[in-house]
């Protein structure tokens, strides 16, 4: 008798704990660069040249990881809750927040001035030709690297 | 006689590039937003992306889209990595496209405020299968602000996203995209 008790305490030991770990990973919320420190630091600028130099090796590394780069406001889109920052020779980053972290750091975002961001990097798009070709005879090729949940880097 | 049949021919391609030029207004964003929902009301599943890139031509009416697939947010890791590992195969299909028409852009008084509904065509590339798509939406003008939004249906399985047995109660078979996007003219 005491055996059986001890096997349906087993099991139930084992069944809380397994839904402890799928309760937690089934809500476990996105990391975000406002939670954690940039595995790296560079400049607009630095970072568009590492990524014209060896696209692939810039993907390999920073892929998903928190980064952080400093450069020129360009835009600021209250509405979407968004920075540009210029990074020279046709190239931007864009920089995306959650709208509380936004609104938190709106009043220090300032066309023009430096600003340094850190957020997930997720790739390197833009204008280009391969894929807006039909409008390319007058749409400037820009490159675009993109972070999202952003914040500013203190 | 051979230089001024020289000049004329000069002074034709410059005219047709001055014209081709002339006949282009460009208007175009890098943080346009876009949204999906794909729940059936068992569990939240949906998702933003804030960086979708836009450009469409006031004069012909040629319009584009680019989203990047990674940049989509949720409110979940487990429902985020699913999208890119499983069903959008973000390592293999990078970016979702769309390029069309707007069909009656001429309706659009750009120098005029108020909204103006529109019929947009076009092909839509996603998971690596093209498909086309017509749908509306509307251009909103206020001074120089553009803003162009549209509301769609897709089925999951005309783009070969196939839904696991396991999440068929609360994965929709047709998933909700809305799209807003807040333009500026390109300067030439």
């Amino acid at each position: 008798m005491k055996n059986w008790k001890k096997i349906a305490w087993s099991i139930f030991a084992i069944g809380l704990v397994s839904a402890a770990v799928i309760l937690y990973f089934a809500t476990k919320k996105p990391a975000t660069a406002e939670d954690s420190e940039p595995v790296a630091k560079f400049s607009t600028t630095e970072f568009i040249e590492k990524l014209n130099a060896n696209q692939a090796a810039v993907t390999a590394t920073y892929m998903d990881k928190n980064i952080a780069v400093t450069g020129n406001v360009m835009e600021v889109n209250k509405n979407q809750c968004s920075l540009v920052l210029d990074a020279g020779n046709n190239a931007i980053i864009t920089c995306t927040f959650d709208s509380a972290v936004f609104a938190k750091h709106a009043a220090t975002f300032e066309k023009g001035k430096p600003a340094s961001i850190k957020g997930i990097y997720f790739g390197c798009d833009g204008f280009e030709k391969n894929d807006f070709n039909d409008m390319m005879d007058l749409l400037p090729q820009q490159k675009s690297a993109m972070m999202k949940t952003c914040s500013v880097n203190k | 006689m051979k230089k001024m049949k020289k000049l004329l021919f000069l002074s034709i391609a410059i005219l047709s590039i001055t014209t081709a030029i002339a006949q282009k207004k460009l208007y175009s964003t890098t943080t346009g937003t876009t949204t999906f929902d794909a729940g059936t009301g068992v569990e939240n599943i949906s998702a933003t992306n804030k960086s979708t890139t836009s450009v469409f031509d006031a004069v012909s009416g040629q319009m584009q889209f680019k989203i990047m697939n990674k940049g989509f947010e949720f409110w979940s890791q487990l429902m985020q990595d699913h999208f890119n590992e499983n069903y959008m195969e973000s390592e293999k299909y990078p970016k979702t496209m769309f390029s069309g028409n707007i069909t009656d852009i001429k309706k659009v008084n750009f120098s005029k405020d108020g909204t103006y509904p529109v019929t947009v065509k076009g092909t839509l590339d996603m998971h690596g299968v093209k498909k086309e798509i017509q749908t509306t939406g509307s251009f909103k003008i206020n001074g120089d602000q553009v803003i162009g939004t549209s509301s769609f249906i897709v089925a999951l399985a005309d783009y070969n996203i196939e839904i696991p047995g396991v999440v068929k109660e609360k994965l929709a078979k047709t998933v909700k995209i809305n799209v807003t996007c807040n333009y500026s003219l390109l300067k030439q």
